[in-house]
Parts: C-alpha cells; sequence; structure tokens
C-alpha cells in the first residue's frame, strides 16, 4: 500500500478518508487535524496561556506534545488521585514529559488534599470512584486555571470520547448532557473555557501519532477503567466503524450541525458560598461531598 | 508467528496478512496498532510465518 501523496510505502491507512498515509504525511495529517479543530471552533490563539491537563496516558500527553509544536502557549497540570498501584505509575510518566519537553508542570495530590486518595474518598461520601474522581478533576482544573491566569483548560477528548459520550447520554436522554459534548465550553464568570483540540481525531490515529514521535506514555489503565459502561458503547462504535468507515466522524459532525435541537445547555450559575466557585445550586457538588463540616455550619447560620 | 496482545504471546499459524491476524485473533482494526521492528503495519502487510509482531491496544477507559 502506498501513501497518497508521495507514493512511498504506506504505514497506517486511515479507513474513514480511505486515505493511506507514509509517516511523514501522517504526521503532517494529525498536526493538520488538530489546527483545524482550533480554528473550526475559534478555540485559543496563540498569545493565550493555556492550562493543558494531563493524565500520562496517550492523549493528554500528545495532546501537550500537539499544542507545543504547533506554537501555543501551555502549561501541565496533573492531578495524582491516589489509587494505589496506578497513580504512582501516571505521576512519573507526567513528570517524565514535562522533563523530556521542558515544560512547566503542577501537580496536585488528593492524598495530599484530603488525606486520603479517591478509593476511600468514594467509600466514604457513597459514590462511584469514576463520579468523584469526574467531580474532583473538573473542579481542580478550573480553580487553578482561574487563580493562576490561564485563559482556558485544553483537554486531551478524543473523538472516541465524543460519539461513545453522545451515544451514552443520547441512550439515557440526559438532554442537558448532550448538548454539553461540543468542542469548545466557553468561559463564564469564574468558568474558564474548556476545549478539546483532538476532536477530529480517533484513538488509533492519536496512539499512532504518540508512538511515531516516541512520546512516552503510560499504557496502563485505571483499574476502575472497566466499570465505565462507556467501554462497552465504544467498541460498539468501533464495530460500526469497521462496518461502514467514517460512522464516528459523521455521527460527531451531525451532532454539531444539530445540537441546538438538544437546546444551549446554559443554566443559570451562581457562586458557591462556601468556596465562590461556579454551581447551580447554592453550595456546589464539590463543598458538598468534602467540606461538610462548613456545609452543616452554614446551613446552621443561615 | 508469534503475536504479542497486551504482554502475551499468542501463536498464529501460517504466512498471513495483518487484517487476517486481527481477525483470527478477534481484534478490531480500530482498536489496535500492529508493529513489527518497530515499524507500524497497514492491515494489508504480509507477516511470515518466522516473524514477530506486537499488536498494541489503543482504546482507554477513564
Ligand atoms: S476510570 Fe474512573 S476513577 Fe479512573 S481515572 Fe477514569 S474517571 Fe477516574
Ligand atoms: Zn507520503
Ligand atoms: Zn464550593
Amino acid at each position: 500500500m502506498k501513501c497518497r501523496k508521495c507514493k512511498e510505502k504506506a504505514i497506517i491507512k486511515l479507513y474513514e478518508h480511505n486515505l493511506p498515509l507514509c509517516k511523514e504525511h501522517f504526521l503532517e495529517f494529525v498536526e493538520g487535524r488538530v489546527q483545524k479543530a482550533i480554528t473550526d471552533f475559534g478555540m485559543v490563539r496563540k498569545k493565550e496561556r493555556v492550562l493543558v491537563v494531563i493524565s500520562g496516558g496517550k492523549d493528554s500527553l500528545t495532546l501537550a506534545f500537539l499544542l507545543r509544536k504547533l506554537g501555543y502557549k501551555i502549561s501541565l497540570l496533573h492531578i495524582d488521585l491516589g489509587i494505589d498501584g496506578y497513580s504512582e505509575i501516571s505521576r512519573k510518566f507526567c513528570e517524565e514529559f514535562a522533563h523530556l519537553y521542558q515544560l512547566p508542570l503542577q501537580v496536585i495530590s488528593i492524598k495530599k488534599e484530603w488525606g486520603k486518595g479517591i478509593k476511600e474518598l468514594a467509600r466514604e461520601t457513597y459514590k462511584s470512584p469514576c463520579s468523584l474522581c469526574g467531580l474532583v478533576k473538573r473542579y481542580y482544573f478550573n480553580k487553578f486555571a482561574y487563580e493562576n491566569g490561564f485563559s482556558c483548560v485544553a483537554t486531551g477528548h478524543n473523538l472516541d470520547d465524543m460519539v461513545s459520550a453522545l451515544m451514552a447520554n443520547l441512550l439515557g436522554w440526559r438532554i442537558s448532557y448532550i448538548a454539553k459534548q461540543t468542542p469548545v465550553l466557553p468561559e463564564e464568570g469564574k468558568l474558564k473555557k474548556r476545549i478539546k483540540p483532538l476532536v477530529y481525531l480517533t484513538e488509533r490515529e492519536i496512539a499512532a501519532y504518540a508512538f511515531l514521535q516516541r512520546i512516552p506514555f503510560s499504557r496502563q489503565d485505571c483499574p476502575y477503567a472497566y466499570t465505565a459502561s462507556f467501554l462497552k458503547i465504544k467498541h460498539l462504535l468501533n464495530q460500526l466503524e469497521v462496518s461502514s468507515p467514517g460512522t464516528k466522524y459523521s455521527f460527531y459532525l451531525g451532532f454539531l450541525k444539530n445540537k441546538q435541537l438538544f437546546g444551549e445547555g446554559k443554566v443559570t450559575l451562581r457562586e458557591c458560598a462556601l468556596c465562590g466557585f461556579p454551581t447551580v445550586t447554592e453550595i456546589c457538588s464539590f463543598c458538598k461531598t468534602f467540606r461538610k463540616e462548613e456545609v452543616r455550619n452554614y446551613a446552621g447560620e443561615s | 508467528m508469534q503475536v504479542k496482545v497486551n504482554g502475551e504471546i499468542k501463536e498464529v499459524k501460517g504466512r498471513k496478512r495483518v487484517g487476517e491476524i486481527l481477525e483470527e485473533l478477534g481484534l478490531n482494526r480500530e482498536e489496535v496498532l500492529v508493529i513489527k521492528n518497530g515499524e507500524l503495519l497497514t492491515e494489508s502487510e504480509w507477516v511470515e510465518e518466522n516473524e514477530e509482531i506486537e499488536v498494541m491496544r489503543v482504546v482507554s477507559g477513564g
């Protein structure tokens, strides 16, 4: 199989575009897709400071690598979840990456902040590790970006993440979540802008890029990853993708064209009475979960 | 040939194309990369009986 652009030997075929490419043209393709997503959705300009949140896995590290390569001003943030046997390794990959590419990295350790890891905190708060993890990450990403003068938070969500989230939320008709599966969530008060520059790329394309650029990334899965029904939906969509290539991409583009059907996804935000960060309720879910004592005192006073 | 999948070695008989090997192992081409001697292989590439390849899974959870 030959590269469509130069007739050299192809190293990958992108079925959704019916496009075989050599190494050089594949790297160029991936970089072009990221730049196109940034431009199409007006994600960020070169003079803005971007906070890239990294987990140590291929998506977020490749995102950081690409933004740096394309000339964006980035800093890295990692949340150490305190999951034994997993978090140590993830953190090591993040530190190694930051060192290798000379990028500033901040680490927020959940164990340091709260005395225990996500698993123990989840048990105590009667939440699933993943829902607590999501809550904690969203809160700290935003807080850190807000307090340190970043214009936005960039995450490594890829096309597969977007379509599987879309599908999961469609199956449950969670309309307000469906509306949120966009490549950009604009800034609103103390809620910083959130961008997903990898939305035009599949997991396979990102993994291939990371492999070819020799980006060292962690291949281990979080021990809770398999509780995510998400993964089953990913597999299903990939089965559809093989029988009709381009399904994922057109599903997502179709959503973007029709997203107004699901409303603006807008809710009225106010500032949490305890921490001051945006929430729809009087006290935010983060404070409700972690600052029980203060919540009780607050309820007593008011 | 020997096929390494997630660190586990599997034996596949005969000379085959990458696409056929994936099918035999029940792997979806969207969810893997196939590597031989540090290089990526397309699904139409042949693998000889005496060669070794690695299958890297690309789907992440969480
Ligand atoms: S699998 Fe769940 S707990 Fe693990 S990193 Fe993902 S969201 Fe967090
Ligand atoms: Zn080429
Ligand atoms: Zn709060």
